[in-house]
């Protein structure tokens, strides 16, 4: 068995030697192969990628796309050395930061066109822009937070709908809507706050850090998150926040939406195409609630970068340029619901022109706040780019889940703040 | 000529020669593999303890014993790691005594020569051979807050509508209970064989003998059943003790240690701190002073119950 | 009216056999209960899985959740279903066979050899059963990384068990030295006494090794999750949580994912359950 073991051993690197081999071979005949890795979502999001693979490689047979599905790119990035990094790759957009800071993505400034990231949203160049100014991602959609509604469940519980960001519920009318819808739904029920996305999980890092910012604070304020976090009327607003939860549906088929069992969904983007399919014209987007310093919402989702020792940036550039065209940007949003991440396939979708179902959206990602900490002028807030943020995003969410499980809200964010603060002094600030 | 003596002499003196290069090449291999993969790997967790370490970066500095003053002693911050050991013995508590009783019940259940026990024998291990992340997805819907959970379901049907549903997973207290359930019934069937296989060796003759006494089943079980089974039952004991100790699948895929830290165990904070949070060096402090725990306790263990064997 | 006693059986037994009966069925019924529930879901559609007792309902079956599960896995990029079979297979019999073999040679020669260094090896191996996996997977992963994406990654650190070794110490201490002694006598060294004389007389503690490792192996999770991203040899349970992740809750289509996980082991199980039950009894039971 030692002998089989070693014998598997052995052929496992003959094998890698032979791939080595092929892939310097055809590199010196001038035709490349770029290996790239896409997240494996939905459905729809995988067969838009193996579409644009296969366009790219009818259209540029000098370069050769091998791509592989990862399911869990979080892990893949963070655990894979920086010369084993595929030439491109798609990750979550919120995570730049931290790639920045441990020396994985290479500059796109000069390999990427400036005509591309001139026609980039708003909210997509925050996002790709690291601390030092530079470049580092290009996207392909940008994303949607908000509530949806079902206008026929909210009619018939007597609740006015808000539809644009100016005219949203304030907390305490939010508060009193859920009660009469409670009321006249059969199952008590009035919401789903997409509880079964785990909130501990990292979702409240993303659904729920708009409370703080329309409470008034940024999550981290000047380096600091004890003061901001855990600010008196941010904790107020999470107070409420965990009143809420006798009217939320556990949601653990992930449907409560969509079979009209709740009136009401604090959800994102990519719940749309389903909520098309089953609720219809019914459907209606209004804006998360002010808690007073204006309704507030997230920004930024999943973003292509080159690995930053790749030997074929040039030719992953030509990838990323190819895949951020209109067409492929449409022809992904169709399938997953996203927002268009460029100026002007927004400006060419009828969804998100004045009157559209997703116009909210639009309206929201035009009032991007930047990384400049949030007034109460603009809407959506990116989640703090800072290498950071995934320490930020973990224990701000878990103090999220422990105020919904009955905790005390101030002593919750008071915790989780210190121990943001800890880690930022422990690593020295995070400067490079 | 040789006596017989002398050839026991010779064979027993090449015999002994001859072990120490068999036994040591015999435990060559596998020794050699526990110390890549188990030893190593543990001291350099006890290596990384002592800095401030991430998974990706090469950003590392050296703290000496902040990581362990912050599980053990720091006011602000240990509080999670005392916590989740309360966790931990609760959950032994809950577990061994339960899982162990109920294991026993159905083996004495089985002992029986009637019809069909291989039968149901197999029904009641079959849960064991089950991946604990399959187990979990299933009962997940099991324990699901509304009434479309299956506990919630029954009651409501077998109550008509007058228990309102119960958030089995979201209750502190009660939280703990519900993965205690699900581990037992993941689990007993393993420690039924076990002892199912003990009663079997219990000589026939002493229930006999006690049949003659006009003991009644009770007194059977106490002084016959129970004293025949004790090595068993120690060792199942032990067993499950160790395992329920281990507590972080479950934890992990069902609550993330909620609600309220209620199920977190101090092998989940230490896999979630080193992985989920990418802190390795607080992760891996954890872990030395969980494992130093464990020896204390086995130590402890082994202690008492050399101790009964003496007083035996 | 059922239970009146036939011919000239005596009431009082024959009542106590129905209550026997009766608890074991009962009982049979709770054990079974999450099994069929996950069998009869895994043929439902997706929105009628999760509804209360109504779970249980054996309508509207189909085997549509399997289609979609052969259909999210049917490319290069994804990976393909079937070779999520094959490397789990390989890598538990890699684990198994190669662990059958070291496992029980260091347990022999700490049972029944005499040799320096013994002791020591032995509070070694009793150290590192009580030693959760867990604790070590971090360092493990940092150690393995730069065969990430390898079988080899999967097995390798696997094959060498405490847990197994303690199994076989524990049996092979409890077997009658006559024997052994009589094959040394008669001029054997340890080598031919433990293939000839040793595993032969073995086989329950071997048994109950195999099904026990092999459940181990088939079910690891956690590393997978640390060393896999390439579908070429991503192993069956990771390949379901992920499925899980992406899903979003179609239990339907998960459970469909869980039956085809566990579908070998339970044949197995069926098939070969009797000796499996006593292999895993006699050889624990003697520790």
């Amino acid at each position: 068995m030692r002998k089989t073991t070693r014998f598997i051993a052995v052929a496992a690197t003959a094998a890698l030697a032979v791939a080595g081999m092929s892939a310097c071979a055809s590199s010196e005949t001038g035709n490349q192969s770029i290996t790239v890795w896409a997240m494996q979502g939905q459905t729809g999001e995988v067969n838009a990628a193996k579409q644009e693979v296969a366009a790219f490689n009818k259209a540029h047979p000098e370069i050769q796309v091998e791509l592989t599905f990862v399911p869990d790119m979080g892990t893949a990035l963070k655990t894979t050395a920086v010369d084993k990094l595929p030439d491109a790759f798609e990750f979550d957009g919120e995570t730049l930061a931290a790639l920045v800071y441990n020396g994985k993505l290479a500059k796109l400034n000069g390999l990427v066109s400036d005509a591309t990231f001139a026609n980039e949203l708003p909210s997509i160049q925050a996002e790709g822009t690291y601390s030092d100014g530079n470049s580092y991602s290009v996207s392909q959609y940008d994303s949607g937070l908000s509530l949806w509604g079902n206008k026929s469940m909210l009619a018939a519980a007597g609740v006015d709908v808000p539809t644009s960001v100016d005219a949203a519920w304030t907390a305490d009318e939010f508060t009193a809507a859920l009660k009469k819808i409670a009321a006249t739904t059969p199952g008590k029920k009035a919401i789903t706050f997409k509880e079964n996305y785990g909130i501990g999980g990292g979702w409240a890092g993303y659904a729920f850090s708009p409370i703080v910012n329309s409470a008034g604070q940024p999550l981290v304020k000047n380096g600091t998150a004890v003061g901001a976090m855990d600010a008196p009327e941010v904790v107020s607003a999470f107070q409420t926040f965990a009143s809420w939860k006798k009217y939320s549906d556990p949601d653990a088929d992930d449907s409560a939406f969509q079979t009209k069992r709740v009136a009401l969904a604090w959800i994102g983007h990519w719940a749309a195409p389903a909520i098309k399919a089953t609720v219809g014209a019914d459907a209606v987007l209004i804006p998360l609630p002010n808690f007073g310093n204006g309704s507030k919402s997230g920004q930024g989702s999943h973003s292509w970068a080159i690995g930053a020792k790749s030997s074929k940036q040039k030719a992953a550039a030509t990838f990323l340029e190819f895949i951020t065209q209109d067409a492929w940007i449409n022809n992904l949003t169709n399938q997953n619901g996203a927002v268009p991440a460029t100026v002007s396939a927004l400006a060419a979708n009828a969804d998100y022109a004045e009157g559209g179902l997703l116009a909210l959206y639009a309206a929201q990602l035009s009032k991007s706040c930047g990384s400049a900490d949030p007034t109460a002028d603009c809407v959506t807030v990116p989640r703090t780019i800072s290498p950071a943020w995934p320490v930020i995003n973990t224990t701000f969410s878990q103090a999220v889940q422990k105020i919904w499980d009955g905790a005390d809200a101030q002593a919750a964010l008071t915790e989780a703040a210190k121990a943001i603060d800890q880690d930022a002094a422990d690593n020295n600030g995070y400067k490079n | 000529m040789t006596t017989f003596g002398s050839l026991r002499k010779r064979v027993f003196k090449r015999r002994f020669g001859y072990d120490q290069i068999a036994g040591m090449l015999m435990s060559l291999p596998a020794t050699l593999l526990l110390v890549l993969f188990v030893v190593i790997p543990f001291f350099t967790a006890f290596i990384l303890s002592f800095y401030n370490a991430h998974l990706a970066s090469t950003h590392t500095n050296f703290m000496g014993w902040e990581n362990y003053r912050r599980i053990l002693f720091d006011p602000e911050t240990s509080g999670v790691f005392w916590q989740s050991l309360g966790n931990n013995f609760q959950f032994a508590l809950i577990v061994v005594p339960l899982q162990t009783g109920l294991a026993t019940a159905l083996a004495l259940l089985l002992n029986q020569k009637i019809k069909g026990i291989a039968f149901f024998r197999t029904f009641f291990f079959m849960p064991v051979v089950f991946p604990m992340s399959l187990v979990t997805v299933v009962w997940t819907l099991f324990f699901s807050r509304d009434l479309r959970g299956m506990f919630n379901s029954v009651l409501h049907t077998i109550s008509g509508g007058s228990i309102n549903p119960v958030d089995w997973l979201g209750t502190p207290g009660l939280a703990l209970v519900s993965i205690a359930i699900m581990s037992i019934w993941a689990g007993a069937g393993f420690q039924m064989v076990i002892i199912l296989a003990g009663l079997q060796e219990i000589p026939l003759e002493l229930y006999e003998a006690a049949s003659l006494d006009k003991a009644n089943a009770f007194q059977k079980f106490r002084h016959v059943t129970l004293p025949g089974l004790r090595n068993t039952l120690v060792f199942v004991v032990i067993i499950t003790t160790i395992f329920s100790l281990r507590l972080f699948d479950q934890v992990y895929i069902l609550t993330s240690g909620g609600p309220l830290g209620s199920t977190s165990t101090v092998m989940f904070q230490a896999v979630t701190t080193a992985w989920t949070q990418d802190n390795i060096g607080k992760g891996s402090a954890m872990t030395v002073v969980f494992v130093l725990i464990i020896i204390a306790l086995t130590v402890v263990q082994r202690l008492v119950l050399r101790q009964e064997k003496e007083i035996k | 009216m059922s239970i009146a006693p036939k011919g000239n059986r005596n009431p009082v037994k024959q009542f106590k056999l129905f209550l026997n009966y009766f608890f074991l069925a009962v009982i049979t019924l709770i054990f079974f209960a999450p099994i069929a529930y996950l069998l009869i879901g895994s043929l439902k559609p997706q929105n009628e899985v999760l509804s209360g007792l109504g779970g249980f309902l054996p309508v509207h079956l189909g085997f549509g959740n399997y289609a979609n599960v052969f259909n999210a896995f049917n490319s290069e990029a994804t990976g393909y279903f079937y070779s999520f079979y094959i490397n789990s297979i390989i890598v538990s019999c890699v684990i198994v066979i190669g662990g059958l073999i070291i496992n029980s040679m260091i347990a022999y020669s700490l049972a029944r050899l005499r040799w320096k260094g013994r002791n020591f090896i032995l509070g070694f191996v009793v150290l590192l059963v009580i030693l959760p996996f867990e604790a070590i997977a971090v360092p493990l992963y940092d150690l393995m990384n730069p065969y990430r994406n390898t079988l080899f990654a999967q097995y390798i650190p696997f094959v060498a068990s405490a847990f197994s070794v303690f199994l076989f110490y524990s049996f092979f201490i409890s077997l009658s030295s006559e024997i052994q002694e009589a094959a040394r006598l008669d001029g054997a060294g340890p080598w031919r006494v433990f293939f000839q004389v040793i595993v032969p007389m073995s086989k329950p503690v071997f048994a109950s090794v195999t099904i026990l490792s092999f459940l181990s192996a088939w079910n690891s999770f956690l590393f997978p999750l640390m060393m896999v991203d390439s579908p070429d040899v991503r192993p069956l349970p990771l390949a379901m949580t992920v499925f899980f992740q992406q899903q979003q809750k179609d239990w339907g289509t998960i459970f469909a994912f869980g039956v085809l996980l566990i579908l070998p082991v339970m044949i197995v199980f069926l098939a070969f359950q009797r000796y499996f039950i006593q292999s895993v009894a006699s050889s624990a039971v003697k520790g």
